[in-house]
Order: structure tokens, then sequence, then C-alpha cells
């Protein structure tokens, strides 16, 4: 039995309370979940102005997700699994995991609390860019990343992976401390056609969470592939708001 | 089925176009700004300040004002544009020396001392009448313009002595070079090229190894605001691309690249300047600064990797400056307003860029979506 810790980036996380889930049903032990914790002003602020504020009221659920869809692909998985919410907090309490609130992963009180766990691996489900002691503090940690490495790296990987002719899969893969190069491990082809860019985005972490859960079933977590030249591919950053609607556009011309 | 495909299509095709929608209204309330500019004499105000209004007309900023005008009359198909672009020109030519310089500072002024850098712009709005009407008086202008620029060039290619604050030729001067070499090739003018080439290799020396160029800003601390980077990037990308030279042109490239990754991990917002090491000034935001990056960017795109990452990283650049634009359409040197460039401000060169900008971004999208589909 191995013992994993998750993170998540929010008190309120469908993938990694799914994950989590996954984890216990393959007989695996989850030592704990480290959120970083929303209620911090600043980082409100850097949020709303990186995301917008329709962003944050969806999270805080001033406002409904998407009004258009009654029922997410996420949402349909979670109920074939049992799961009932995306609240980690009471998903935790159901197992007897323990919560860590902290206010940054790379934080000495986040770093000490791994050195204290020792697990065996990290699965990463958000919470911001991991610096080198968390790193090296976890040993392992593994990311379930939405576009194809090393070709496709960085934000919002499946929408640029579509847009740039890219394969159109996710990749399992090491963190390590640049940003997506680490070893990958396991992909899974997208092959289902998406209705919409919010869709494509809803496919890629589907099959992350259900690729996460098989690499973790099969013990494969250990296994890595040798990375070639990650560094020279271009960084992909969040799509600029018409380069998205080009996107949007195709995917809903396409035939 | 094809009455399907084609709704979808159709209705697919109404969705890209809404952001474009946001830049073409945008451009628009610009443009009107641009034309509420014009002073009686002709010229365009250099500025105006909120209470107290329009400032007296710039030279240098109404010349390179004129092809930005002449573009938004295509783009948009409004003649009051060219027809303000032709008023501008008739008012430099009313102030040319007989010699073909034009003054430093906004006119009048009672120092009328030659600019080597405000005479460049200008020859950038005769260079662009005279491709637009055929005219003998700009082409007349354009010549005696190149004639005294290249009079007064040191044999080592650059002008003796400084001009406005640096004590030598700042690297910004590539924006002097780049109208300078579309007159030579305008003219066959061979010999012209060659020292506008060597000029523009003394700038591309002054290239440090993190890609940054000394002497990048107004004056020699080392600290260059963004407006003077972009100058100083374009410069060397146009006057590099008309000599079709890639050691010039593909010179700044990374200092582009450093640029593009420090405005994403910002959402768009570049720091207002940057010193020689790129140490950044985050402070304040250089609005046309921000906007002129933007076009080095979709320039570099559209010669050199045809990537849309770089697209969507000038867009967000552009987002910065036009999702908060006020009704008027002025853009501020700074944001915020008070920051140290154009304090207080709202220049005419702001609205120039974002201007074409707007156009370069507009354009880049509708190719992307022709291209899609005609290869579908």
């Amino acid at each position: 039995m191995a013992k994993f810790v998750l993170t998540a980036g929010h008190t309120h996380s469908l993938p990694t309370v799914l994950i989590g889930e996954g984890i216990i049903r393959a007989g695996h032990e989850v030592a704990s979940v480290m959120v970083v914790s929303p209620w911090q002003l600043r980082r409100a602020y850097r949020l709303v102005r990186q995301r917008g504020a329709g962003w944050l009221c969806r999270r805080v659920g001033l406002v409904r997700r998407r009004a258009s869809m009654p029922s997410s692909r996420l949402d349909t998985l979670a109920s074939e699994m049992g799961v009932r919410s995306g609240r980690i907090r009471s998903w935790a309490w159901r197992h007897g995991v323990a919560v860590k609130a902290v206010k940054s992963l790379n934080d000495s009180e986040a770093v000490t609390h791994l050195e204290h766990l020792i697990p065996d691996a990290v699965i990463y489900g958000g919470g911001g860019i991991l610096r080198a002691p968390f790193i090296q503090a976890a040993g392992n940690v593994l990311n379930a990343h939405a576009g194809p490495l090393p070709d496709v790296r960085g934000m919002n990987a499946a929408e640029w992976a579509y847009l740039l002719g890219a394969r159109r899969e996710i990749t399992i893969h090491r963190i390590d401390k640049g940003i997506d190069t680490g070893a990958p491990i396991s992909v899974r082809a997208l092959a289902e056609k998406p209705m919409d860019v919010d869709d494509l985005r809803e496919l890629a972490v589907m099959a992350g969470v259900e690729e996460m859960i098989e690499v973790i079933r099969e013990g494969r977590w250990r296994e890595t592939s040798p990375v070639t030249n990650p560094q020279q591919s271009r960084q992909c950053f969040v799509m600029a708001s018409a380069i998205r609607e080009v996107l949007n556009w195709r995917i809903q011309a396409e035939p | 089925m094809l009455f399907g495909k084609s709704y979808k299509a159709e209705r697919a095709t109404s969705v890209v176009e809404s952001k474009r929608d946001v830049y073409q209204a945008a451009l628009r309330r610009v443009g009107e700004w641009c034309l509420r500019s014009e002073r009686a004499t002709g010229g365009s105000a250099a500025y105006q300040l909120p209470i107290l209004g329009w400032s007296k007309s710039y030279p240098e900023t109404t010349g390179y004002l004129i092809p930005t005008l002449l573009n938004v009359a295509t783009f948009t198909g409004d003649n009051r544009y060219r027809e303000a672009a032709e008023r501008h020109g008739r008012w430099l030519l009313n102030i040319q020396s007989p010699e073909g310089w034009w003054a430093g500072g906004l006119h009048p002024n009672r120092s009328r001392a030659p600019s080597i850098f405000n005479t460049g712009q200008i020859l950038k709005g005769m260079n662009a009448l005279a491709a637009e009407s055929g005219c003998e008086e700009w082409d007349a202008a354009a010549h005696r313009a190149q004639a005294w620029l290249l009079s007064n060039m040191q044999s080592e290619g650059l002008w003796p002595g400084g001009d406005y604050r640096a004590s030598r030729t700042p690297s910004y001067y590539s924006e002097v070079l780049w109208p300078m070499a579309a007159r030579a090739l305008e003219t066959n003018d061979g010999q012209a090229a060659e020292r506008i080439r060597g000029s523009l290799q003394r700038i591309v020396e002054r290239r440090t190894t993190e890609g940054a160029f000394r002497f990048w800003g107004f004056d020699e601390s080392g600290f260059g605001f963004t407006h003077t980077i972009a100058y100083t990037i374009r410069g060397l990308q146009e006057g590099g691309l008309l000599l079709d030279d890639e050691s010039i042109y593909r010179a700044p490239e990374a200092a582009l690249e450093k640029m593009l990754r420090v405005s994403e991990l910002r959402g768009g917002r570049l720091p207002g300047g940057f010193q020689e090491s790129w140490m950044p000034d985050t402070s304040f935001m250089c609005l046309t600064g921000n906007a002129q990056t933007a076009l080095c960017l979709l320039r570099m795109e559209s010669t050199q990797s045809d990537d849309l990452r770089v697209v969507s990283g000038a867009a967000r650049m552009l987002d910065a400056v036009v999702d908060r634009l006020p009704v008027s359409g002025a853009i501020a040197g700074s944001r915020p307003v008070w920051g140290p460039y154009m304090r207080g401000r709202y220049p005419n060169w702001a609205a120039k860029y974002v201007c074409d900008a707007l156009i370069e971004l507009d354009s880049r999208l509708a190719r992307e979506v022709n291209e899609w589909r005609s290869s579908s």
C-alpha cells in the first residue's frame, strides 16, 4: 500500500476529490490533502485581475457555473464513482483524511508538513507553481497535464494543442523545477469531439482524472520515460479572448 | 445536412467576430479622438490635458500620425481620416525648412532648432502621402528631408552629438533609419541604402548578452520606457526587412521574447520600462509602449514564426490598454495616469499606436479565419 498526498488550489475541487476516491479504491492511502487557502485578499485580487470578477463569482458560487449545461461530464463521472460533491473537507471527513490549509504550497509550513508525512508520491491537483523545496520534500510529484508534452507546455494546454494542430491528448508526468518539463509517464488521447472550448477543457480534465486513477491503480506511477528537449518548445500562457474565440469558432465549425 | 452545416458555420462566424467587434469599436473611438486632436493650423495636438484641454500642435507626431490616418481611412472606409491626413501633410509642408529639416518640440517654438528624430518621423508621413497620392509635392518634401538626414550622418553611421536628452545617438533612432530605408529603396538610391544598413548595424552592435540594447532610453541612465524600447525594436525590424538583412531584423527577437514572457506573466500588462539589465519598473504601465510592443510582436510573428501564441500575447497586451478605454477614446501616457510617462496627459502618439495595433491585430485575426475557412 502506497501513501499519497493530494494538493488543491481551492477547498472545492471535484478532480482532486475524484482522484482521492480513486486512490482509496485502489487500496492505497491518502495521508493528507494540502489546500491552498482561497481566503486571502492578495490571492483573490490576483485571481480577479488574471481571470476576471466573473470567474471568482462562479468559484464562490454566486453565479451558476454553466447555465447551458445542466450536468457536466465531471458530474457524470462523479455520480458513477459515488462522489456527491467536490467539497474536499466533507470527502476527507468521510474517509478520515487530514486536510491541511496552507497559504502557499511553497511555504516552509507546507514543506515541513510534507517532510513529516514522507509520502510515496504527491498528486498535484492545483495550488500554483511548485518551487524546488516542495519538489525535493515530496520526492515524486505527479501531474495531469492537459496537452501533449513536450510540445505544448504551460497554461490552457488542451486549447493550445487543439489550435496549434498538436496531438489531442493529456499527459501524466512528473513535476520537476521547469514548467511541464518533467518526465512523462502515460498519455491518453482525447478521442471525443468537443462542443466548444469549455467542453474541450472539461474533456481534458476528465481524461486527466481517469488516466491518473489508472496510472495509480496499475502501479505505473513509479515508471517514467525519458524527456526529449523539453525547453525547445515555446511555453503557452493564458489564451487571449480573441484567440479563444477563434478556437471556439474552429471547434464549432469543424465537421 | 448542408443547411445544418452552414447555419453552424454562420453562428460560429458571429462568435469569432464578437471580440473583433470590440476592437473595431475601440478603433473608431480612438480614431475619432485623433480627428478631434487636429488644431486650426492643420497640425495634431501633442496631447490633451483633463482640464486645460489641447496642447499646441506637434510636428513630429503629426507626421507619423499620417500613415495611421490613411490606414484607418482604408480600414473603416471613412474619408474624413484621409482628408485629415492631407491637412496634416500640408501644414508640415508649410513649416519645413528650405534645407529639409523640421524643428524639434511643439509648434510654434521659439528655438527653431533642427531635429534629426522629428524629421525622421515626419518623413514617414511624407512617404505615406507620396505613395497614396503620387503628388510631386510630398515626394519633393521627402527628398529634401532625406538629403538633410543623410548629409548630417557621421562616417560611423549615426548622427553627431545627441538629440533631445542624450549626448549620443540613442538606439531608438532606428525609427529614423526605417523611413530613410524606405525612401532609399523608393528612389533606388543604393548608396544611401548601404549607409543606412551600416547605421542599423551600429545599433545592433549595442545589443547586450541578455538581448537588451544599450542607450535605448531618452537619457543614458540605462532605463528606457517601453515606448522607446519598442521604437528601437520596430526600427530594426522594419529597417532590416526593407533592406532584407536578417542580422538586423532578427536582432531584437531575444528582447521581444523577454518582453512577451514578462507581459504574459502579468496578464498582458508590461512594466512601464526596463533597465538594460531587464530590471523592470512595475509601478506603472506605459500604455503606448504596450501597444507598440504588441505591434512588434505581430510583426515578428508575421515574418518569422506564424505562431498564434505570439498573437495571443500581443492581443493580451492590447487588451490591457483598450479594455478600460474611456468614452472619449483618449489614451493616457501612463496607467495610473499619474505615472512617470507623460504624467497626467493623453498623448496623440498613444492613440496612434493603439490604432495601428488594432488594425494589425484585426487583420491577423481575419487572416486566421479566412485561411482556415479556405483550407477546410
